[in-house]
């Protein structure tokens, strides 16, 4: 059982899922990161 | 606490310390006790880093910031995401390249070995002194629960940690605290939907939140520039950036966890998927403070949460005083409790004039309120000079021990031992790490053998838990805990990450110049934070922009010296 979990070391050749490249997913963190402000942002309006 | 609760509690922690050694068992060498073999795929590594940062000081500090001053702690987190993305850009490759145990390593690689030896250092005193107030902070709720002394709690707690990190290491660690954090999402998600249940039955989950943005806890965003000012977008997304980046690119308590990822990639989506899940995790732990806020708008709270400390002063010759301030108090909570029901009315006729009007009068109610307060910590300092006046990081205790069903409240209680296990051990396990690594197998004993490792690592593991025991009986007269530890780590981490900076960036940097770069740039964050010029955030900015700037005018400065030696010596 532990030994299906753990995956043998190798080198950096996997993609990352749901993108192609890692820069994609790097872009898709910040695209992320810049609607989380703005859900935020909307949050602490409204509410206020 | 009932029977089913304290059930819950040990079968939990139970569960948890025997999964972990029954998964790490067989650990021989070094490497596994280390780095876990690497051999972890990335949800390990995602869930381990989290379960690393977020300490039982989270669930505890958390909710009891958003109860008395908001949401806007949230913002701390911002850079999170950035510091993320740069990590698996820079720092990942080249430790999972050059194959280290530690992060200090590379910089002898890289520099010398002073530069190892001081950024070692300075981990091990940051990293030793914060863990203790990790082990402090749920040895709190014991004694609450038990009334009893927390020295007591405390030694429990910091064995049991001990205990699991010294047999299994990395594997025992990692394991625990994938079980840890899948248990921490369940218990926070039922907290949430009991603290919406016990509301009024009128007052839903939006009226709830609207109640209390009324009265300011929803302010999760704040655009406006001020160096004074911990908590806003800019101080989050500058300060908290760099803070994160050194926090997880040069803290050997999360470079542990990610360079036991199986390869490059794991440890990269285990960083990438923290990135993208940690701040939506501490916006809703912090709307469970909120909710907990409104909760008490209907339900008299205790005027002090700390229930130790106001015993303590009842039981005194302050008692009859106390009992007169309690009288305003409860007073003060029946004026409110009117204001906020006549809000209510006007947010369900979407009255704009009644509602400017009532968040008017509730202002002043909540600012009577604190008042109040205040004169009950003044007679707790008269009555005893030591006494702990501040009592954040109990509100949210005291709500779950007084109003949760049988039950949870044991299982929330297990989440609070839990994440404060989970980071202790991360800490301890890279305290032991970097002992062994960088001190005792550099400085010390070059060619012993693996086991001679092995044993001098689960050696180191009890020595700094021992101390990190000590460090948690002082740590009682800190005010908020979870601050404490971001200005702690805001000293040190700058200069760190200015280190690791130069080198991977600025090549023709060498070791000497580095070395005193960091020295005297430390020094000046020292004296910038001791005189309080900026928010402790920015420190590690400062730190970070100082280490760069002297290590450029030193390099600068010996190389001119140097071509002058030069020229002097061929006249």
């Amino acid at each position: 059982m532990e030994q299906d979990k753990q995956i043998p070391s190798k080198p950096d050749q996997d993609l990352p899922p749901f993108v192609k490249t890692w820069k994609q997913f790097y872009r898709l963190l910040i695209g992320w990161l810049i609607f989380l402000i703005i859900a935020f942002y909307i949050f602490t309006v409204y509410f206020q | 606490m009932s029977v089913i609760d304290w059930s819950v509690l040990i079968l939990t922690l139970v569960v948890i310390v025997v999964y972990g050694i029954y998964k790490s068992r067989g650990t021989q060498n070094i490497q596994g006790y280390l780095l876990g073999n690497q051999s972890l795929p990335w949800y390990h590594v995602c869930l381990s880093v989290m379960a690393t940062q977020a300490s039982a000081i989270t669930f505890l500090s958390a909710p009891g910031l958003a109860y008395s001053s908001g949401m806007s702690f949230v913002q701390f987190y911002l850079g999170l995401p950035l510091a993320m993305i740069v990590l698996c850009i820079t720092f990942v490759p080249i430790f999972h390249r050059l194959k280290v145990y530690t992060a200090y390593e590379y910089l002898e690689q890289r520099f010398d070995l002073k530069t190892r030896a001081l950024t070692a250092f300075l981990f091990l005193i940051q990293r030793g002194l914060s863990t203790g107030i990790t082990i402090y902070a749920p040895s709190i709720i014991l004694s609450t629960i038990l009334d009893i002394n927390t020295t007591y709690t405390t030694l429990f707690i910091g064995s049991l940690v001990i205990f699991y990190t010294v047999y299994g290491g990395t594997k025992a660690v990692s394991y625990t605290q994938m079980l840890q954090m899948s248990i921490i999402f369940c218990g926070l998600f039922a907290a949430g939907i009991m603290v919406v249940h016990l509301l009024p039955g009128d007052i839903g989950f939006g009226r709830a939140i609207s109640i209390a943005g009324k009265m300011g806890r929803t302010n999760a965003i704040d655009l406006k520039f001020d160096l004074d000012n911990p908590y806003t977008v800019w101080t989050g997304l500058i300060g908290g950036f760099f803070l994160q980046l050194s926090y997880f690119g040069t803290d050997q308590s999360q470079v542990g966890r990610y360079l036991s990822g199986a390869s490059v990639s794991q440890s990269r989506l285990g960083l990438l998927m923290n990135g993208l899940v940690k701040i939506p995790m501490q916006f809703l732990i912090l709307l469970i403070g909120v909710l907990v806020f409104t909760f008490y708008q209907y339900n008299r709270p205790p005027i002090f949460f700390n229930s130790f400390e106001l015993n303590k002063l009842e039981n005194s010759k302050y008692g009859p005083e106390l009992n007169k301030i309690k009288a305003d108090f409860n007073q003060a909570f029946e004026d409110k409790q009117v204001v906020v029901n006549q809000m209510n009315a006007a947010l369900d006729q979407d009255d704009q004039v009644a509602i400017s009007r009532q968040r008017d009068a509730l202002k002043l109610a909540d600012d009577k309120e604190k008042a109040i307060k205040l004169q009950v910590t003044d007679l707790m300092e008269k009555n005893d000079k030591q006494a702990n006046t501040k009592d954040n990081n109990y509100i949210f205790l005291s709500f779950v021990t007084q109003y949760l069903p049988k039950g949870l409240v044991g299982l929330l209680i297990a989440i609070i031992f839990l994440a404060s296990m989970g980071s202790t051990a991360s800490a301890l396990n890279s305290l032991a790490s970097t002992t062994v690594i960088d001190i005792y197998k550099r400085l010390i004993k070059k060619d012993a053998s693996d086991s001679q490792y092995l044993r001098a690592s689960r050696l180191a593991t009890v020595f700094w838990g021992v101390v990190c025991i000590i460090m948690a009986l002082f740590a009682s007269k800190i005010g908020n805990l979870l601050e404490a530890v971001n200005i702690l780590g805001s000293y040190i981490y700058g200069t760190i990450l200015g280190v690791f900076l130069v080198a991977f960036y600025l090549r023709h940097v060498n070791g000497r110049a580095v070395f005193y770069a960091a020295l005297l740039a430390e020094l000046a964050v020292i004296v910038i934070g001791r005189m309080e010029l900026v928010a402790y955030l920015w420190l590690n900015v400062i730190g970070c922009l100082l280490v760069v700037l002297f290590s450029i005018v030193f390099q600068t400065m010996m190389r001119a010296k140097s071509k002058h030696i030069t020229t002097s010596v061929k006249q």
